[in-house]
């Protein structure tokens, strides 16, 4: 408790970018430590008056509040942090939750874009199920279109789907999901990366986007237009060295068929193709026994 | 493996570091830094100097060489690391000893300074894969992790008898001083050849010079098959 409260305590406080925050205690090994080290060392024309023990004391408060609301909180060294989210540059300190949080989750993302065709709900919902059915949890963005049908169709096959929000916990957006946002926290769950009251912004939803490609094991690209949210999680994840799937629909945008030439970039004509390659990233994912299964290389 | 990240080496170009592939000044032989090792070190330092890939400042292939160790260490940084480590001595190794003229016999890696108990991370990474005998080695405790200058007493390597040929390992090259260290105290000690071998050539993007090296590893191309020994035959130390 001390030390996810003197995380908060850190992130709280401006100035630090947040991954070196969480580098910092990383290479430390304790948050309390860091705290003790930067309080009091600003260069400020008043004296800072504050303590590294009355920031702890503070945002214990506040951890005490969130979860007398139901919100989780989850500091990237507690045990309960999901493992993939270690895994990318853009690993949030912090995640706030409601629902079924799981340290390991074999989950697939699957957006797409707000204004979708009929066309591409269709093929949203065909991968969600299927998805469902394999036991493979389905990640999406909460959003209008195909967000919201790969997460209902996940729901709808009885299956585990979960809702990587751009805005604070607390909120609902857009607000016509409320419900849908209600019922994935009731049987999924719905994460968050951002302070629980925090508003949409411009910068919120790709900022969530890298955190819903961590989450995932690969990205699917449904359906998506020019200057999609959905185009920059196809290139966070290819950042990430996450797999990604286009439909075809998506490979009419020329940022697609650039991005086509890219290893692990899979182009899926169909649903049966799309849920091949799904197979194939699934069968190459490391296994929660970890390095013990690594293949052997004879090097010498 | 996923290779999207990484990044090749650039070949020695006249604004390249032949050793480190970091920026050089233009009309100099090498950087300031790895000049600034042979200066100190009467030319005593690896032999070749490999880096796998460039890492620049907050990429994803920085996050893992940070992530792979310390508090709450990432799976998949580890495998990544792994699979790119293996897969490199496993293509290229039969380069390395091409160029040091005998296949390495020891591997070692740069003792932590951060004074952390116990195997050197990449160690425990890497096991018992390599098949090779590893060098217990010691560090001077009078320096510090944030040490960023070439000291000929930093490490004490244990080297038993017969022939010995070092293979350096280490995760991150930012000046190189620590693996230049000890790639001197291994030669001090009785190496006959020291190549190192090291994950991320780190990049700094605040650094104005490293612009044109960002800008020139901007395209998302990491070609296995290439490995920097082959840039140029005649690497200066």
């Amino acid at each position: 408790m001390i030390e996810r409260a003197a995380l908060i305590a850190l992130l709280r406080r401006s100035g630090t970018s947040w991954s070196e925050i969480a580098l910092s205690i990383q290479e430390i090994g304790s948050a309390a430590t860091v705290l003790d080290r930067t309080v009091g060392q600003r260069d400020t024309l008043f004296p800072e008056t504050d303590t590294a023990a009355g920031l702890i004391a503070d945002a214990a408060e506040e951890i005490t509040g969130w979860r007398a609301e139901g919100i989780g909180v989850h500091a990237f060294f507690d045990s309960t942090y999901p493992a993939q989210l270690l895994g990318i540059r853009e690993m949030p300190p912090l995640l706030f939750t409601r629902g079924d949080l799981r340290v390991r989750d074999r989950a697939v993302a699957v957006v797409g874009s707000r204004s979708a065709t009929d066309e591409g709900l269709r093929i949203s919902r065909a991968v969600s199920t299927s998805l469902a059915n394999r036991g493979v949890t389905v990640a999406s963005g909460l959003a209008k279109g195909i967000d919201t049908a790969a997460h209902t169709a996940a729901l709808e096959a009885g299956g585990r789907t979960v809702a990587v929000i751009g805005t604070g916990i607390q909120r609902y957006y857009p607000a016509a999901n409320r419900q849908l946002q209600d019922q994935i926290s009731d049987v999924g769950l719905v994460l968050s990366q951002f302070w629980p009251d925090a508003a949409p912004s411009k910068q919120s939803f790709p900022m969530r986007n890298a955190v819903m490609s961590g989450y995932a094991a690969a990205t699917v690209v449904v359906e998506a237009g020019e200057k999609s949210g959905a185009r920059i999680q196809a290139r966070l994840a290819l950042h990430h060295g996450r797999p990604v799937v286009l439909t075809s629909q998506v490979m009419q945008c020329d940022w697609a068929k650039a991005f086509a030439e890219n290893p692990g970039v899979y182009v899926a004509r169909g649903t049966v193709e799309l849920l091949d390659a799904i197979d194939d990233i699934l069968s190459r994912l490391p296994t929660e026994a970890g390095l013990e299964n690594f293949p052997d290389l004879a090097i010498l | 493996m996923q290779r999207n990240y990484l990044r090749n080496p650039l070949p020695p170009y006249p604004w390249i570091c032949p050793t480190c592939r970091g920026v050089r000044t233009e009309g100099y032989p090498l950087c300031f830094r790895c000049q600034s090792h042979r200066d100190h070190s009467d030319g005593g330092l690896a032999d070749l100097v490999v880096p796998i890939s460039y890492s620049p400042r907050k990429g994803q292939h920085h996050h893992n060489l940070r992530t792979y160790k310390g508090t709450a260490p990432s799976e998949q940084a580890r495998w990544s690391l792994l699979a790119v480590l293996l897969l490199f001595l496993h293509d290229h190794l039969a380069c390395i000893a091409k160029r040091t003229g005998a296949t390495p016999t020891h591997v070692t890696t740069v003792p932590s300074t951060r004074s952390r108990p116990g195997q050197h991370p990449l160690a425990s990474l890497i096991g018992s894969r390599l098949d090779l005998p590893w060098i217990a080695c010691a560090a001077n405790s009078e320096y510090g992790p944030d040490d960023r200058e070439f000291h000929p007493d930093w490490f004490a390597p244990t080297l038993g008898d017969g022939p010995v040929h070092a293979l350096i390992l280490d995760d991150t090259w930012t000046t190189g001083a620590r693996a230049q260290s000890l790639a001197y105290a291994l030669k001090s000690a009785g190496a006959a050849t020291v190549a190192t071998v090291v994950l991320g050539r780190h990049v700094d993007p605040d650094y104005p010079p490293s612009k044109r090296l960002l800008s020139a590893i901007a395209t998302p191309v990491f070609d296995t098959v290439h490995c920097s020994v082959e840039d140029d035959g005649t690497q200066v130390l």
